[in-house]
């Protein structure tokens, strides 16, 4: 099965692992999230939610997003 | 992978770069033996720090500490500090003969992007994989001959914390060597290296570039978006026309550009680690995870952290009194000798009220500062710093600022000073700025002593809230009003004087681990020497200067206190007494709060050097200094100095007013020009005056004035 339904990394369910297809911010900081593990093609897992926070695991750390960083960054499921 | 010429490097200058958080200080002072700072959360180290390597042989080499970075693309301050020297762009600095690469073996894949940009360089390169024992726990195996046999560099497995392969490191940066005409070991797609091929061979031909600089050029002509516009000026026309083609290729083919080179990287990352790399499966959550569902959860994350904070602020009251108590006694006891052995006079007087008085009334809350810093190191090192920023962010974010902004909040309960200086980690240079203008705000814990004098001579010690107590509630609502007030300025300023976007905020989590009691106690010890000499210093000083002050000149046949009233001190004091007058300040304060524009402790120094001349042949000199407050009667009115409003404003002139000339130095320093400095004094001694006005004729419209 493969679904290509593309989603924000805000939608996605806690605990879930996703795989990261675009990145949408200005190209500065595109290459900032890069740099830090959220590049093109890594697979993301969402560890938990605050509010307007999200922390995920990638490249076996966690790193905190706010909401306006996590919806720039489009993800598909891959499992 | 094959070395052209293998050569031994002459090994001075070292420097170790890698990571946010991956242990390089400690790496350091494991190197060292130095003691700089080390912390559980990205943005420890925010300058370079020097040290004497030596190595085998006895040759010995200087040692470089970095601030983290995950590039050499450097988008923070700090980040840039690092970048800089190991591009060879930093004045002053040379380039380093030999980089240590510190790679976090827990999270090779994400450290190994850094170690990748700096094997491009021609420069010699030991990697340190450290926290292997972290990794271990994880269930990651690193097959470390394999790993060197891949990059092409010595690699060396420690354990920084427990000393462990520091000598086997040693070893390896004293036979490092020379890394000449290297084959580069990932690769981009076809199509972009061909044509990046091509561009590094036009800007050696028209720009007579090195291959190193013309291969870095010409990724940043193919990839940046910007490129074109950017450099339009620093390259040939021929040149740039060749960019656009290539540009119109790559975009028709389909291929991001921005992201190419990342990728190409990460894909090499992978093939690496695939070799090198074992990890267990491991599906079930981490400790760290069940705890971040705890600390970081929406409510009960910032319930704790609240909760928290109260707790600190009770036990630094309650804990600390007996030490506190065994301080007083002893300088007690040490003013009594002074007393019996010496004959009466101005020496005697010199000594007892002007030296001793003066340290005593500070050193006596050398305690309460020993708590504070426990508790701050604590936060640090057990990784709870990151999540207080964290969940800060949407407060923060109300104000404009992200949740990076709050951790120099939070180091600004130690001292401002780190806090304008952890700013470095902001990416936006207008949050950085309103980050640095505010967290003088935040009391720090030179105003504790302040705080702590007058709370325990003022208010009642009653209980309220069960195990609150009315003294702790009252210092916690005056690190609230800090906290609260530097919010507000925040979003003042970020509507105004510096409007920018929305905060991006991204901010790595480091793992939850026991605190390290010796850092913690290390910390301690270095804040306890610095608060000692300082008392020993300018305390000391200020304290004598001021005793000269308020003893002469001499007048003849009266009592201490009138003689207090006709010194220089005392004349001073009712030339500003009309000033301070409306905030219900006699001018005792007045000359308390001129004196400490120094420091803030010296407010504490001052009152008691002024109140034991004032009482000092009376029975009430040997009493405490904060009876001696209590005991002040106003000539004129024959009503009390100090009440508990007095105590009350006093404090939230504290909190507010910029009485600290080290920290306007820093931020004159940080932001190279005066304009900032003198505003910041400006607006914060103007909105303590007005706060502390409407404070006080609130507090006597509801009868608190007597
Ligand atoms: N378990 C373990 N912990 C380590 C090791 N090395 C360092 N640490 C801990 O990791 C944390 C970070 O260490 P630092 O030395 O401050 O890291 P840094 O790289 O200097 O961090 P920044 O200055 O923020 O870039 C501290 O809590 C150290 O005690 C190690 O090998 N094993
Ligand atoms: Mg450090």
């Amino acid at each position: 099965m493969h679904h290509n339904s593309h989603l924000s990394l805000t939608d996605v369910p806690m605990g879930q692992r996703v795989r990261i297809r675009q990145l949408n911010s200005q190209p500065d900081f595109c290459m900032r999230l890069r740099e830090m593990g959220f590049c093109e093609n890594a697979v993301v897992r969402c560890v938990s939610k605050g509010s307007g926070t999200i922390i995920c695991e990638v490249c076996n750390t966690r790193i905190g997003l706010n909401q306006l960083v996590a919806s720039s960054i489009v993800v598909s499921s891959f499992e | 992978m094959t070395f052209e010429t293998v050569k031994q490097v002459r090994v001075r200058y070292v420097a170790l770069i890698g990571n946010p958080n991956c242990g390089k200080t400690t790496l350091f002072n494991a190197l060292t033996g130095l003691r700089q700072k080390v912390g559980n959360y990205p943005g420890v180290t925010v300058e370079k720090k020097e040290g004497r390597l030596t190595l085998a042989g006895n040759s010995e080499a200087t040692l470089l500490d970095l601030p983290g970075t995950y590039s050499l693309n450097a988008t923070s301050p700090d980040e840039k500090i690092a970048t800089d020297i190991l591009l060879g762009r930093a004045e002053h600095t040379q380039r380093p003969d030999v980089v240590v690469c510190v790679v976090d073996a827990s999270n090779i894949e994400r450290n190994l992007y850094l170690v990748s940009q700096i094997l491009d360089r021609q420069i010699p390169v030991v990697v340190a994989l450290n926290m292997i024992d972290v990794a271990e726990e994880a269930g990651i195996e690193v097959d470390v001959k394999m790993l060197e046999r891949e990059l092409g560099v010595p690699v060396v497995a420690t354990i920084a914390n427990k000393g462990i392969g520091i000598n086997e490191l040693k070893e390896s940066i004293a036979n490092a060597q020379s890394r000449t005409a290297q084959k580069r070991p990932w690769s981009m797609p076809a199509l972009v290296e061909e044509e990046c091929g091509e561009l590094v061979g036009l800007l050696q031909q028209y720009h007579k570039l090195n291959e190193n600089s013309a291969f870095d050029e010409a990724l940043t002509l193919l990839t940046s978006p910007e490129a074109l516009e950017e450099h339009r000026d620093r390259f040939a026309p021929e040149l740039l026309a060749h960019v656009q083609k290539d540009h119109e290729r790559l975009d028709f083919m389909g291929i991001d550009r921005q992201s190419v080179v990342v990728e190409a990287r990460y894909e090499w990352i992978k093939s690496v680690c695939g070799k090198a790399v074992t990890q267990a499966q491991t599906s079930a959550l981490s400790t760290s995870d069940k705890l971040d569902r705890v600390f970081t959860h929406r409510i009960w994350g910032f319930v704790i952290f609240v909760g928290l904070m109260a707790l600190i602020f009770q036990t630094i009251f309650t804990w600390a009194t007996v030490p506190m108590d065994l301080i007083g006694e002893g300088f007690d006891s040490i003013g009594n000798h002074i007393h019996e052995v010496m004959p009466a006079g101005d020496l005697r007087d010199l000594l007892i009220n002007g030296g001793l008085a003066g340290v005593a009334a500070v050193v006596t809350f050398l305690p309460q500062i020993l708590f504070l810093f426990l508790f701050l190191g604590l936060l640090e090192d057990t990784g709870y710093m990151a999540r207080a920023a964290f969940i800060m962010d949407r407060l923060m974010s109300k104000v404009g600022l992200h949740g990076k902004s709050f951790i120099p909040m939070l180091s600004s309960f130690a001292c401002a000073i780190p806090g304008i200086m952890a700013t470095r980690t902001i990416e936006s240079p207008k949050d950085r700025l309103v980050t640095m203008l505010v967290s003088p705000l935040v009391s720090c814990s030179a105003r504790l002593p302040v705080y702590a004098l007058l709370i325990a001579a003022f208010i009642p010690h009653d209980h309220v809230l069960g195990f609150l107590s009315l003294p702790a509630l009252t210092l916690l609502s005056m690190y609230l009003l800090g906290l609260v007030m530097a919010l507000s300025m925040a979003w003042l300023f970020k509507k105004t004087l510096l409007r920018g976007a929305a905060p991006l905020f991204i901010m790595e989590l480091p793992p939850y681990k026991l605190p390290s009691l010796k850092s913690v106690l290390l910390q301690m010890w270095e804040r306890s020497k610095l608060f000692l000499k300082n008392a020993g210093t300018i305390i000391l000083g200020v304290s004598i200067i001021l005793w000269f002050l308020a003893t002469y000149p001499r007048v003849e046949g009266v009592t201490p206190a009138e003689q207090l009233q006709h010194s220089f001190v005392g004349k001073a004091g009712q030339l500003i007494e009309p000033v301070i007058k409306p905030l219900g300040f006699d001018w005792k304060i007045g000359i308390g709060i001129i004196a400490s524009l120094l420091q803030r402790e010296v407010f504490v120094s001052t009152m008691g050097t002024i109140y034991n001349i004032q009482n000092s042949d009376d029975e009430s000199g040997s009493l405490s200094l904060q009876q001696q407050m209590r005991n002040d009667i106003d000539p004129e009115t024959g009503l009390p100095v100090w009440t508990a409003l007095t105590a009350i404003c006093v404090m939230v002139y504290y909190v507010l007013a910029m009485q600290c000339m080290s920290t306007l130095a820093v931020l004159k320093r940080e932001t190279n020009s005066w304009k900032w400095p003198l505003f910041q004094l400006g607006y914060m001694t103007a909105l303590a005056y007005v706060v502390t006005f409407v404070v006080y004729r609130v507090g006597l419209l509801w009868g608190f004035g007597v």
